[in-house]
This record gives C-alpha cells, sequence and structure tokens, in this order.
C-alpha cells in the first residue's frame, strides 16, 4: 500500500479521494480496495516524514491534500529498485 | 442512480451514521481527539464525494467497514503515542527531583543523631541509586522510541519504571521512618510524598499508554 501511495503522490499532490480515484484509473480498477484505508496508510507515511499535507479550500471544501518530501521521492526510487530486481527475478523463474 | 441523501434511522443521513460509528469505534481504539478529528473530517470529505457520485449507500460501503479503519489507524498513529509516552514518562522522572531533593533540601527539622541510623542509610542509598538507573534507561527509551524500536521501547521502558518504583517504594518506606524518628518532619515528607505519588501515577499512566502503543493488533 505505501509503494502504491507513494508512486501515485508522485505524478502530483492529491487529497485522499483523488488519490484513491487515480489509483483505480491507472490500474484500470484493478486496485479497487476499501476507501477508507488509504488514510492510515497516509498518516504512517506522512508520520515517517515520507509525506506532507496541507489544509486547502477547493470548490468551496476544505480537503487534506498531500505530497512526497525529498525523502518520500527517494524512498519511493529506493522501492521502485527493489521492486523491479524482485520482478526480474520473478520472470527468471517463471516465464 | 442512488439517492445522494439517503435517509435512515429517523431521518439521519446514512454518512453521518457512519461517521458517528466511526468516531465511536476511533475512541475504542485509543485515537487521539486530534487525530480523530481529522480522520473524520477526511472520512466526511470523502464520503461526501463518494455520494455525488453512488449515493450514501455505495459511498459507506466503499470507504469499508468501520472498525477496520479505526484499528489502522490506531495502528498507524502508534509511533506518535509510544514517543508521546516515553517523553511524559521521562518527564515525570524528571520531575522527581522535586520530592526527593526539593522540598526536604534545607526544609527537615535537624536530625537527632550524629550518625544516620543504617536502617535509613541504606534506604537512601537504593533509592537513589534505583532512581539514578531509571534516569539513563529512560533516556534510552526515548531515543529508541524516536528511531520507532517499538519492543525495546517497552523493554527499556519496564525496566526504567521498574527501577523507579523500587526507589519510590523504598524511599517512600524510609520516609516514614524518618518522619517517626525526627519529631517535625512529617509535614514536609507527607508534602514530599504526596508529590512523589502523583509524579509515580503519571509516570504508571504513560507506561501503561506506551504498553498500549507498542502491542500489535
Amino acid at each position: 500500500m505505501g509503494l502504491l501511495v507513494l508512486a501515485t503522490l508522485a505524478r502530483g499532490p492529491r487529497h485522499g479521494y483523488g488519490l484513491v480515484e487515480e489509483l483505480r484509473d491507472v490500474s484500470d480498477g484493478a486496485f479497487d480496495l476499501a476507501e477508507g484505508t488509504v488514510y492510515p496508510a497516509l498518516y504512517r507515511l506522512e508520520a515517517a516524514g515520507l509525506l506532507s499535507s496541507t489544509w486547502s479550500h477547493v470548490s468551496g471544501r476544505r480537503r487534506r491534500v498531500y505530497r512526497l518530501t525529498r525523502r518520500g521521492r527517494s524512498e519511493l526510487a529506493k522501492e521502485r529498485r527493489e521492486w523491479r530486481q524482485f520482478a526480474d527475478t520473478m520472470m527468471e523463474v517463471v516465464a | 442512480m442512488a439517492t445522494v441523501c439517503g435517509h435512515d434511522d429517523g431521518g439521519r443521513r446514512l454518512i453521518d451514521l457512519y461517521l458517528s460509528d466511526l468516531e465511536a469505534e476511533l475512541a475504542f481504539h485509543g485515537v487521539g481527539r486530534r487525530r480523530s478529528a481529522r480522520i473524520l473530517a477526511e472520512a466526511r470529505d470523502h464520503l461526501l464525494e463518494l455520494a455525488v457520485e453512488h449515493g450514501e449507500e455505495e459511498a459507506v460501503e466503499r470507504f469499508g467497514p468501520v472498525r477496520q479503519l479505526a484499528v489502522e489507524a490506531a495502528r498507524a498513529s502508534r509511533p506518535v503515542v509510544l514517543l508521546r509516552s516515553t517523553l511524559v514518562f521521562a518527564a515525570a522522572l524528571a520531575l522527581f527531583v522535586l520530592p526527593l531533593y526539593g522540598i526536604p533540601e534545607n526544609t527537615l527539622p535537624p536530625a537527632p543523631w550524629d550518625e544516620r541510623p543504617a536502617h535509613l542509610t541504606w534506604k537512601l542509598y537504593v533509592s537513589v541509586g534505583a532512581f539514578a538507573i531509571a534516569v539513563p534507561l529512560a533516556l534510552v527509551a526515548v531515543g529508541a522510541a524516536w528511531l520507532r524500536l517499538r519492543r525495546m521501547t517497552l523493554v527499556v521502558l519496564t525496566f526504567a519504571g521498574t527501577s523507579l518504583a523500587v526507589s519510590v517504594v523504598v524511599g517512600a518506606i524510609g520516609a516514614v521512618q524518618w518522619a517517626q524518628a525526627v519529631p517535625g518532619s512529617g509535614t514536609t515528607l507527607l508534602l514530599s510524598l504526596s508529590t512523589t505519588a502523583f509524579l509515580g501515577c503519571v509516570a504508571a499512566a504513560s507506561l501503561a499508554s506506551a504498553a498500549r502503543a507498542s502491542r500489535l493488533t
């Protein structure tokens, strides 16, 4: 979940709803999760210093917008490398 | 399209019911008031957006079970709770200097002996020694909590709490015996013991909070 959230926010700052929508669109509906569970993941990543967030007013509604921090970007790069390595290894075995 | 402003249970909107259930679950799982308010605000915003597109019933369904959300929110806030509890413990420990030295120092009447009785001397040394052990342990626990080493924090904090308990109990027995042996020292030592008891409760509560925060679900 953490990697998915970081990767989605790398495309630009988003609030929770926008994040879930983007995740669903990009995955063609494969990641259709219980939408509320994205918030604990956001809080965990924020507490770890990988995200920052601010309240902003959009269309008259107050929303918490999340963005990647510098530390979040380097963590994402690290996790992407590890994931690619894992996927490559799996492909070598199963392909 | 499903109704956007669906009503249930005597006219209350489904989203309001969901949010009030979520609020209760968050409180039950020990999520702090500030964090809880933020979760509820974000959940409301999210649910209202979902409801515009899918209706309230589906919005609530898609958002997920309140218990699951509350458990995960509690788990996410644990590092913060653990660090805060550990800091409160360390602060209470630092304040123990007040009843241990601050109040008795220069306020106790002169003792009627040239050399302090042995049964008071060893209690004094044990009490101060145990306190001296608790202080660095509490500092190590703060460092471990800062580094999110949950298990280590709890172990070190437990040792610090045990040392502190030994210091307080032995010190309290010594204080009572001192008050019996030295006329006029009762009021000062009672004030000292009351402050110690209060700080002991704060330390015990913060230790319990840290233990709860470090527990896995």
